[in-house]
């Protein structure tokens, strides 16, 4: 149940200026309070009729600047937001298939601008007001308000809200994790934006524990296809994706939709290299938390230059083996937040940056120069899912900890299959990183 | 685009070789007039080049002297190839070098940078062929 109280001064002023004809629209400021469920309203804003573009008698539509002028009011306020809207005389108090699509849209936005925090809406008619709360059997009224005694409605909605909603309506779902973390962290599991770069053998196993959990937005990167060779270990690939060529990252989409039906998907179908940079960092700048789950090296390198240069934090999942030569095998997660990253761990392997960027021809010299012979970037080693699944499953698990705050996530996991073991790796970070320096910056 | 960081190397760079040249659409740099260690090689100043890594986190390798070098002796060289082209032109011969620790900081005269590297290049010929 949640509830809306607002003053009934407050109030009355709103419906004098909603009451006046339809599609007439307004923001509250609100607190929220996980403990009472309830937003506490202090502030009302209403949209100036001359400022609203796409108003007619049917539905009104905001235009940009007013949209960005309301998120900053309640971004300096350090508040939530509260839209209403009327209907007027003539219509129920109750969301149009227009106001639902276009919530869809802006909220999502909204949530991402202010960082997940709580979103209402209500819609008014006239004499009657209508409202319905986010929480699945709530009927809120305004309390402390004089104004309609008429019952309300509000909801978020919105891909974000529609999964808070969730967690709200069938608690159910969510019970045990709730058990865990209790309803403020599963809201902010629901409020994260994540990455996955690289939907292989870790990234689906991450995509998959991610529905789970109850992320409900994503950015999925990756040029791969599914191969029969694949069929060991990508979670959610069919025997059918094989002759379609199916894209890893349509698996993935069609993995987590299975899950989350609701889930709001962004796919690129590319490598992170220097020349796709710029769409994954677009990519990667919407979201809260990526996770690069790659088999090569100079990705792992722009990533992290991406994540510290919009101070996204970072889970970087790697699986290993000893080679021929000796037969450990195992993987690590490090979580790169400003205080270490791949760079300043000395993580990354600079001879396979260099070759990996390298042109044919260059290759070419670096084969006659060294007398090497065949593909010097290395074959593909051995990839088994149960060891993927554990080096997924300790990075879902510090994502876990680091969003719902019940403990900081560990800077660096290194499990090792073969022994077996998973160790808190303790190796210091170099002192003055340049990508760290950016992540803190402040 | 050229980042912040590289704006440093270059200001870092050129306070040493003042009239180097710099590519920024191919991340190259090329100093005119390099002075070659004296004893092994027949050349005593070369044009020397190398690429700029574009981001900070990965270390340079590579550098190329133009015109390529001859040993006074007449030995062969090793990890050299030549000919080979650069942004700049033809007829360059290629070093395979590359520093042994790459650790740049924050401040980019305390850690690993450019102009380290650009020096290192007559550690390499110190070496001789």
């Amino acid at each position: 149940m949640v509830r809306i109280i607002v003053d009934a001064e407050l109030w009355e002023t709103a419906r004098d200026h909603l009451d006046t004809r339809a599609e007439r629209v307004g923001f509250f400021l609100a607190d929220w309070s996980p403990s009472e469920r309830s937003f506490h309203v202090r502030g009302w804003r209403p949209i100036d009729d001359q400022a609203v573009g796409g108003w007619n008698e049917l539905h009104v539509s905001l235009p940009d600047e007013d949209r960005s002028a309301v998120i900053q009011w309640a971004w300096a306020e350090d508040a939530c937001l509260i839209e209403a809207h009327s209907h007027g005389r003539w219509s129920p108090a109750a969301f149009s298939a227009f106001d639902l699509a276009n919530l869809d849209e802006w909220v999502p936005h909204l949530r991402w601008r202010l960082r997940g925090r709580q979103y209402a809406a209500i819609v008014t008619s006239t004499p009657a007001t209508l409202t319905r709360s986010p929480g699945p059997t709530a009927q809120t009224k305004p309390s402390r308000s004089t104004a309609s005694r008429q019952a309300c409605s509000s909801a978020l909605p919105g891909p974000r809200a529609r999964s808070n909603q969730e967690v709200t309506m069938d608690e159910s779902r969510y019970s045990r994790n709730i058990a865990l973390f209790g309803v403020d962290g599963q809201q902010k599991i629901a409020a994260t934006t994540v990455a996955i770069v690289g939907l292989g053998g870790l990234g689906s196993h991450v995509a998959q524990q991610l529905a789970y959990l109850g992320v409900v937005r994503y950015g999925l990167i990756d040029d791969d296809v599914i191969t029969q060779s694949s069929l060991n270990r990508v979670v959610g690939a069919l025997p059918q994706d094989i002759g379609s060529k199916t894209p890893k990252v349509r698996s993935a989409e069609r993995l987590i939709k299975s899950v989350q039906p609701d889930a709001v998907i962004d796919v690129l179908e590319d490598r992170v290299t220097r020349s796709s940079e710029d769409a994954a960092a677009a990519l990667v700048r919407k979201c809260d938390v990526v996770f690069g789950c790659l088999d090569r090296e100079s990705p792992r390198l722009f990533l992290t230059e991406i994540c510290a240069t919009f101070r996204t934090t970072y889970f970087d999942l790697a699986t290993d083996t000893g080679g021929k030569e000796d037969d450990w095998y195992g993987g690590r997660v490090v979580y790169c937040n400003g205080a270490r990253c791949l760079s300043c761990l000395n993580l990354l392997d600079q001879r396979l940056i260099r070759l990996e960027q390298m042109t044919e021809a260059e290759l070419e010299i670096q084969r006659q120069l060294y007398g090497l012979s065949g593909d010097i970037l290395g074959s593909t080693g051995p990839a088994v899912v149960s060891v993927n699944g554990v080096v997924a499953s300790m990075a879902v698990t510090e994502f876990m900890a680091h969003v719902t705050e019940i403990r900081p996530a560990a800077p660096q996991l290194v499990y090792r299959g073969d022994l077996p073991r998973v160790t808190l790796s303790k190796d210091i970070p170099r002192d003055g990183c340049p990508y760290c320096s950016r992540w803190s910056t402040t | 685009m050229v980042n912040d960081r590289i704006e440093q190397e270059l200001t870092l760079l050129q306070t040493v070789f003042p009239d180097l040249e710099w590519r920024p659409d191919a991340f190259w740099v090329r100093i005119p007039a390099y002075p070659i260690p004296s004893g092994t090689w027949v050349e005593s100043e070369v044009e020397v080049a190398c690429r700029i890594p574009p981001t900070v986190g990965e270390q340079p390798y590579a550098f190329f002297v133009r015109p390529g070098l001859t040993v006074v002796d007449g030995r062969q060289i090793t990890n050299y190839t030549y000919p080979a082209s650069t942004c700049f032109g033809d007829g360059w011969g290629q070093f395979s070098w590359a520093p042994e620790v790459w650790a740049p900081h924050a401040d980019i005269t305390r850690g690993s940078n450019m102009l380290n590297f650009v020096r290192s290049f007559a550690d390499r010929l110190r070496e001789g062929p």
